[in-house]
């Protein structure tokens, strides 16, 4: 049965986040005050922390994750910028390894995390640190196929290295159209990778300016509202059946066929999908 | 030979709202403690605890009336929205359907030793303590799937088969607090009755609980025209007919009781739950003896015309089907590394046509486009040319090099097909070139609806906003005199003094837009709990089939958002907010619209925001999910009141609400002369009502203004039946999918305070309606709280 290989040293995954930097992502998300390319790194960076977090043991950070982080955007003459947005010790950097992110965040920062306190029944606020790894950036256009071709290069090389491996995970963020073509053809190339455990997963996120209904993991296009949503939707991949059941079992009311998609995305919803889409990292041996 | 006993109980959210006993001063009931929180001290019982109490009363009495077998069922919905409806044995009954009274009596699921209060000789009470066995023990879900209780109780009792055979006919007694939540059980009930179980038909009646004790009880009704349209004519019609030998044992206990009475009982207190229990001791009885009489079948009405009864004996919902899945499968293992698609020609990039990092202009940056765009008002033409022109005329060649292929992705400012930036910097623009439209932009213009007089505000000058704002007020008049609304000359111009504010004007399609900011005649809006502002709801029943069970219609949607916008007003309406909910549906062909709210408001048409919470039918609670601020999620608990709960109906015509509403709304205005914000009217509808009916209805709304000249001003929020994008606050209908929708949006205002919203708030653009498609109407208190701001 495809995807079932468990991660391991042996048999590191990847996970390759592709992030829209288009000047759109200065705007705000659904309905908040917060930018998209704010809430974008407040994400991502949340994510790495977390990952980080999980792949501790007695002995340190275990290596069984890669991580790659491209960010895609243009410069004022329209030629496409494809390159990582790490920062610090890591700069520059497309490939790295949990354990080289987990010694080298790019600095620290302040920021207000709110709790519920379920004995006065109010949000509190606290102060806490948080590593940060990516910056927000937003600037110019949308160079959609040129991100995905890059991305190709980077996960074959990476499969060479690691047939037997549970599947790579592409997770692309953006909140618009390509601006360099059709990007469907380049999608199905990326996604006809493989390891022996499966084809390349490739899930799109799509961030929402407007107060509408979020899609999530939706099994069919035709609900969807709109040409981009359906683009979208065809390149995803299905989810795999343990991440279906897994978000079955969290409440998700999920059709057969749901693929790794979300549309019109607020907050939550992107944090839901980036939690959904690297589930297979929940259980590190 | 055994009489067959059906007890059905509601167990949804609402039975845990508290239970009115009927008595003065709380009662002595026989199984229980104090009941009722009055001269006998302690809190007031839920319904839930004070029926279970009846309940297990009344089964201890069962299990000595003779050979009878009891069906024990519940009904409710999880949170998760699945209807739960099943027997209710536990203990060492635990599994089982019918038990016979033998079995009853031998294996309670637990014995509780209760205080028995009798009074004494000197005026008080004694208490002694006696063994009260307990058989039900109700656990509370969400909402209330009465047509998936009865489908479970017909099925229960078509594979009913006793050893000793049938004696007498079945009866169901249905205890419940409120309306389905899965739809109209009218269908569900009707099977029940038509079964035939050794020649016998079962009696179904019900049992529904007040909520007040101020309301009168329905006892036993026997004629409808003398109940009041709504629920009460409904449960009439799902109530068998009261059999003779009942009938005459009511009388013996003291109940007045007419020919052809039903067995049925609205608004009832607990004294009347226990008097209606104690029939089921006498039916058991009485069968046994051969003194049935057997009830008459009840008079058939016409049904609405539809296909068949429902059938089949669905009980507990069937968990989802596997998910069928089939991976691709992986490479062959050889040691080779798998093949890989030829990676893909590099890919072409098409220029966007003006990226740039810094606030953009569509002049800004590149240099040929903005000659190309035709600004929408040539002033001097109103025919600008053959629209559709195939080659870009423009006098500056520049123009038609850089005339982008694709869409304007990438470019900030999105170019739709009716809303056309004007050159905000190049005046000269205008008079030498012949400006052709856009090719992506067919701008159907017909000579006839672009009239000069409407193209006059449009000045090259002026900035982007009101121009689009005009070129979507014009091309939402043309979309209008196409759509053939017929109704021309209904509304003619309504325009009230005072320029600046509260203009209504009415278009001569006859449906009413406002389209300012709020107050009227110049004067500031202000609300305070002197004076306080008015919110009213309207809500639309209407689903496509009501008799469906389906937890997620539209009418339970619209509840939902009903209960959210609610719960926004009780926690920031800071007492200065009057509501009132109307709903409208169809009841046996005729409109019925109910213009009181319910539970502990029960009878009042307005109450005030501080009175919702506790004057909700229930409140119901979930969970939303929040950003934490670094990435994560917690979950916060909410809860939402319900004010009314209503079925789901036929389609029926929405002008009678209206009418309804004018006139609360005009008494509503004559009490508050110092009222200066202006009343809001949310209609909440799934959103596919007739389109003539419809501006007829809003025809109701004309001239409906406080006395300082704020008109009232209405807003929507749909939830669709079938799939349909969202979309939030349009300033056009072109988002809009169906007829039905676009013509609610023209007849939808402008959001108040527009100007200063859309200053705020980047989802809001200006000239923003107050509709809301599947989505959240996150502005409502927004008016209000406003308005409570500028107190000076």
């Amino acid at each position: 049965m495809p995807y079932n290989k468990e991660i391991s040293r042996q048999n590191k995954a990847l996970f390759l986040f592709l992030l829209d930097q288009s000047y759109s992502m200065e705007d705000p998300i659904g309905n908040s005050p917060n930018k998209k390319k704010d809430e974008l790194v407040t994400a991502i960076n949340g994510w790495l922390q977390n990952m980080t977090i999980r792949s501790t043991g007695g002995e340190g950070i275990r290596d069984y994750v890669d991580i790659g982080v491209l960010g895609y955007r243009t410069d004022q003459e329209e030629n496409p910028i494809i390159e990582s947005p790490l920062g610090g010790a890591l700069q520059g950097r497309e490939l790295v390894s949990i354990v080289e992110i987990g010694n080298n965040p790019s600095r620290l920062e302040q920021r207000i995390k709110q709790f519920y306190d379920e004995d006065m029944g109010e949000l509190v606020e606290t102060q806490v640190e948080v590593p940060v790894w990516v910056e927000p950036v937003a600037e110019g256009g949308t160079p959609m196929c040129h991100a995905l071709y890059r991305a190709y290069d980077l996960v074959d090389k990476w499969i060479q290295e690691h047939p037997q491996s549970f599947p790579p995970v592409v997770i692309h963020i953006s909140d618009g159209e390509s601006s360099d073509g059709d990007p469907q053809q380049y999608a199905d190339s990326l996604r006809s990778l493989a390891t022996h455990d499966g084809e390349v997963l490739l899930f799109n996120c799509h961030l929402s300016e407007t107060a509408g209904d979020p899609f999530l993991f939706p099994a069919s296009g035709e609900i969807l509202p709109n040409d981009l949503a359906r683009l979208l939707f065809k390149m995803s991949s299905p989810l795999p059946e343990k991440m279906f059941q897994s978000a079955v079992a969290e409440g998700f009311e999920l059709q057969a066929g749901a693929r790794g998609m979300a549309f019109n995305a607020d907050m939550v919803s992107l944090i839901r999908f980036l939690d959904m889409g690297t589930r297979q990292a929940r259980v590190l041996r | 030979m055994s009489v067959g006993i059906v007890l059905l109980i509601d167990e949804s959210s609402a039975m845990d709202a508290a239970a009115v006993t009927g008595v003065a001063g709380g009662g002595i009931s026989s199984g229980g403690g104090s009941s009722g929180g009055g001269a006998l001290g302690g809190p007031p019982k839920s319904k839930a605890e004070s029926v279970a109490t009846a309940v297990n009363s009344v089964l201890a009495k069962l299990a000595q009336a003779g050979d009878c077998e009891v069906a024990l069922v519940g009904y409710r919905s999880s949170k998760e929205g699945e209807s739960q409806a099943g027997v209710r044995w536990s203990g060492g009954l635990a599994g089982r359907e019918f038990v016979s009274a033998a079995e009853i009596a031998a294996a309670p699921a637990a014995v509780e030793t209760r205080m028995r209060k009798v009074r004494n000789d000197v005026g008080g009470f004694d208490e002694s303590p006696v063994s009260f066995p307990v058989w039900y023990q109700p656990t509370l879900g969400d909402r209330a799937p009465q047509i998936a209780a009865f489908e479970a109780v017909r099925d229960l009792l078509s594979r009913w088969s006793p050893a000793n055979g049938i004696q007498g006919q079945p009866l169901v007694v249905h205890i419940s607090s409120g309306s389905a939540g899965d739809g109209n059980p009218l269908r569900a009930i009707k099977a029940v009755q038509d079964l035939s179980l050794s020649g016998q038909t079962p009696i179904v009646a019900h049992l529904h609980l007040g909520s007040s004790a101020n309301t009168p009880s329905v006892l036993f009704p026997a004629n409808r025209a003398y109940l009041a349209l709504g629920p009460q004519r409904e449960w009439f019609e799902r109530s068998s007919l009261l059999p003779g030998h009942l009938c005459e044992a009511l009388k013996a206990s003291g109940v007045t009781v007419n020919v052809n009475a039903r067995a049925m009982v609205y608004n009832a207190k607990m004294v009347d739950v226990t008097k209606a229990l104690s029939l089921l001791a006498a039916h058991v009885q009485k069968s046994l003896a051969g003194q049935a009489v057997v009830a008459a079948a009840p008079v058939a009405r016409p049904r609405p015309p539809e296909g068949g009864p429902k059938l089949g004996p669905a009980t507990i919902k069937a968990p989802p089907p596997p998910p069928m899945r089939t991976a691709k499968p992986a490479p062959a293992p050889v040691a080779k590394p798998p093949s890989a698609i030829a990676p893909p020609p590099a890919p072409r990039f098409i220029k966007p046509p003006a990226p740039a990092v810094h606030p953009p202009t569509p002049a800004a940056s590149s240099p040929p486009p903005p000659l190309s765009r035709p600004a929408p008002a040539a002033p001097a033409t109103p025919v600008p040319a053959a629209p559709v022109a195939a080659a870009p005329v423009a006098a500056a060649p520049v123009a038609a090099a850089s005339l982008p292929v694709e869409p304007l992705a990438g470019a900030p400012v999105a170019v739709e097909p009716i809303s056309v930036e004007p050159v905000a910097a190049e005046p000269v623009a205008v008079e030498p070139l012949e400006l052709a439209p856009l090719e992506l932009a067919p701008l159907e213009v017909t000579p006839a609806s672009l009239s000069p007089a409407e193209l006059a505000p449009l000045e090259l000058e002026s900035s982007g906003q009101s121009s689009r704002q005009s070129a979507g007020q014009s091309s939402g008049q043309s979309a209008d005199s196409t759509a053939g609304f017929s109704d021309g000359s209904a509304g003619g111009e309504l325009q009230l003094a005072g320029e600046a504010t509260g203009v209504m004007t009415a278009a001569p399609t006859g449906l009413l837009r406002v389209s300012a900011s709020a107050g009227g005649s110049g004067t500031k809006a202000v609300i305070s709990p002197a004076s306080p502002g008015c919110l009213v709801f309207v809500l639309d029943r209407s689903v496509a089939d009501p008799f469906a069970a389906d937890l997620g219609n539209a009418c339970g949607k619209l509840h939902s958002l009903l209960g959210d916008m609610v719960a926004e007003v009780a926690k920031q309406g800071k007492g200065s907010v009057d509501v009132a909910v109307v709903s409208y549906g169809d009841s046996a062909g005729d409109t019925e619209v109910r213009t009181t709210l319910e539970g502990g408001l029960s009878g009042r048409v307005f109450a005030r925001d501080s009175e919702l919470m506790s004057g909700a039918v229930r409140i119901d609670e979930f969970e939303e999910q929040m950003s934490d601020g670094v990435g994560g999620l917690i979950a916060v608990p909410r809860k939402r009141p319900v004010l009314v709960e209503v079925e789901p109906t036929m389609a029926t015509s929405a002008r009678p609400a209206f009418r309804a509403v004018a006139e609360i709304l005009r008494v509503w205005i004559q009490d508050h002369p110092s009222a200066t914000l202006n009343p809001v009217i949310v209609h909440l509808t799934r959103g596919a009502g007739d389109t003539a009916d419809f501006a007829a209805a809003i025809g109701e709304l004309a001239g409906i203004a406080t006395a300082s000249g704020a008109p009232a001003v209405l807003y929507h929020a749909v939830a669709t039946e079938s799939p349909h994008p969202s979309v939030v606050f349009p300033g056009s209908d072109e988002t809009l999918a169906t007829d039905s929708l676009r013509a609610l949006w023209a007849g939808t205002a402008e959001l108040l305070f527009n100007a200063e919203l859309s200053a705020e708030k980047p989802a809001i653009k200006p000239g923003a309606r107050g509709m809301v498609v599947n989505g959240k109407f996150f502005v409502l208190i927004d008016p209000f709280k406003r308005a409570m701001a500028t107190r000076g």
